[in-house]
Order: structure tokens, then sequence, then C-alpha cells
């Protein structure tokens, strides 16, 4: 059996790690912190495997072929892309992918209603290696990667997400056999390219957040309207967070912080939930 | 179907390296790749990304195309918000 020990959720914002000088001493101060606790908690779980839920953001998938929710199955997966490079600040690193798990995962998902895409040769853009970069710096992790897509319209539904999440958690418990930590990469509003990019919506973050802080997935789901995910902006990725809450089923996190960045496009989000706490 | 192929285009933009480095020297060469409208090449050509966005195309790949092609972000965002 199998035993989700961790959720961690934390933004992948490249301005993180492509322009931290830009940040204020107070900013920096409040990232390095919040990190340095999610990472702290992710050696000290240990885990076997570290699935990763995010979107893909048009790297992979694009109109001509745009799946919903993909897994990286082959044996590694690499990133950042090479576009990112020169920017981003994050040496190219190979990844070995828990292949047990993408493909125990891949059908258990097409036995029990959740039809998966699958790609042997995914590409971990920023969305993916931000966060990897400062949580497991040495990439010595095996991971799932998980593609939700959030940039390409039409996007799966909110309660698609959470039922995705609970089918996750149900493949771990039941089929997996090793410990898992689970990921959320994201930011809850952020219009990239957009009319509203520059103002983050503080109000529809701290919302949603409270939403977090209580761990109830419908609730998430209820708030998560069309009306809701057009005005948080492109990238949909309070669709990552309520899957993850699907996986975590309708548990509390233990730790939340919530940062602006001057100049930012989003706010960075970080939290993590303990289902076994020691 | 037409919007599409300005998408298609933004998106090789946004991923092939080769592909920017030519079109930021010859970007005739690569416009005729694709079955563009005239008035779709007249808004690539002048990086008119109010245009662009009006059109319907897909945000996040014109912001980077507008950053791939310099354009100022305080230009880019008066033109998106159509001020």
């Amino acid at each position: 059996m199998g035993k989700i020990i961790l959720g961690l959720a934390a933004p992948h914002n490249p301005n993180i790690t492509s322009r931290p000088d830009k940040m204020s001493p107070e900013v920096q101060s409040k990232l390095d912190s919040a990190f340095g606790h999610l990472k702290k908690g992710l050696s000290e779980a240990s885990p076997d495997c570290l699935l990763i839920l995010t979107s893909d953001h048009v790297t992979n998938f694009f109109y001509n072929n745009a799946p919903m929710f993909c897994l990286g199955v082959s044996d590694t997966c690499a990133g950042p892309a090479p576009k990112e490079l020169s920017e981003l600040n994050i040496p190219r690193a190979t990844l070995k992918v828990d292949t047990t798990m993408a493909k125990g995962l891949l059908h258990y998902g097409i036995e029990s209603g959740i039809d998966f895409s699958y790609s042997q040769e995914m590409i971990l853009d920023h969305a993916f290696m931000v966060p990897l970069s400062l949580l497991t710096p040495h990439m010595d992790l095996p991971i799932v990667p998980l593609h939700i897509n959030g940039m390409l319209p039409p996007r799966p539904t909110a309660a698609r997400c959470l039922r995705l999440g609970q089918q996750i958690g149900e493949y771990i418990r039941n089929h997996y056999d090793g410990k898992v930590a689970v990921l959320a990469s994201g930011s809850f509003s952020g219009d990239i390219g957009g009319p509203k990019m520059g103002s983050i919506d503080t109000k529809l973050d701290l919302e949603f957040l409270d939403l977090v802080k209580d761990g109830k997935g419908q609730e998430m789901v209820n708030k998560a309207t069309a009306d809701t995910l057009e005005r948080a902006g492109v990238a949909n990725e309070i669709l990552i967070w309520i899957t993850l809450q699907g996986v975590l089923g309708n548990l509390k996190p233990s730790f939340t912080d919530y940062i602006c960045g001057k100049d930012w496009s989003t706010a960075a989000t970080l939290a993590t939930w303990q289902p076994n706490p020691r | 179907m037409s919007l599409y192929q300005v998408d298609k285009l933004l998106f090789a933009l946004f991923n092939d390296l080769e592909l920017q480095e030519k079109y930021k020297q010859h970007p005739d060469d690569v416009l005729k790749r694709y079955d563009l409208q005239d008035f779709e090449i007249k808004a690539l050509r002048e990086l008119n990304a109010g245009a662009l966005y009006r059109m319907g195309a897909h945000s996040f790949l014109l912001w980077q195309f507008s950053r791939l092609m310099d354009l100022k972000p305080a230009i880019y965002f008066k033109q998106v918000r159509g001020e």
C-alpha cells in the first residue's frame, strides 16, 4: 500500500529564479523562508517519488494537440526548455521518472474513468523547474510529471480536477508501493500577457487561500466557477490546487504563506500538508 | 481558421530558437510559411499587440512574442488594454 506523506504547493513565477536581484530584501527573505520551510519538509519526509501537478506553459502542447491531462512516462525527463535556459538561472537537468507510478497511474486512470494522455518526450518547462530547483536542488528525487491543461482553452472543469485528484489518491493508496509527496505548482491568479497583467488580484487570491486553509475541495470547486477562472487570468492554476486537494482529501494545510512581490504579475502562495504528522 | 495560423506562428517562435533568429533577420521569409491574411501579417509586422489581442491571439504567446521583439512592456499593455 502506498502512502501520501506530504503535500506541497508553490509558485513557479520565473522571476523568482531569473530576477532575484529585482526583489526587495523583504520579499526575498520571505520567499527564502517559505521555500526553505517546504524544502525542509520534503527532505524530512524523504519520499520515494514526487508527483508534480502543473500546467505545461505552451512548451509541449499547443492547439494542434492539446491534452487535458498528460503523464510523462519516459525513464527520464529534462528541463528547463532550451528557450528558457538563458533567463531562468536553472541549469539543465535530467530527472529520473518513477515509471512504476507514471505507468501504473496511466493504466489505473484508463480503467477507472480518467483517460490520461501520456508522453515519452515531456519537456519540463519553468512550471516544473522553478519549484524543483528550490525544493530539490540536486534534482535527485524521482518524479512523475502530470500536465493539467490550464493554458489552452477549453480547460477541464474544477469538478473534474477534484475527481482527478481523488483518483490519483486512490491509486497511490491502493495500487502503489512507496511513499509519495505531491507538489502543486501554480498561483491562484495571474493574467500573463492579458490586460490584467501587472495588477495582482489580492482579493481573489485571499478568498481562495481561505478555502485552501479550510481544506474543503468541494468548496474550492464551488468557488472556481467559469467567472472566477476568467477573472483569475490566462493560466487557470486554481485547477492545479484543486487537483492537489483532491489527492489529499479534506486535509487542512499545516503551513501557508502569501507573498506579494512588487512588479510581479502573480503573488506567491506556498503551502504544506502533512497527512501523517509525526 | 486563420487565427490558428497566427497562434501557430507565435507558438513556433516561442519554442524554436533558430526560427527566432530567422524571424528577426527575415520576417517575411518566415511569415510566408503560414497561411495568414494580409491584416494579420500587417499586425505582426507592425508589432501591433492590440490588434493581435483583439483578433483573439493567445495572450501568453503574444506576450512572449512582444518580449522576443523587444516591444516595451508599457507599450504592449497600452495596446492590449486599448488605451
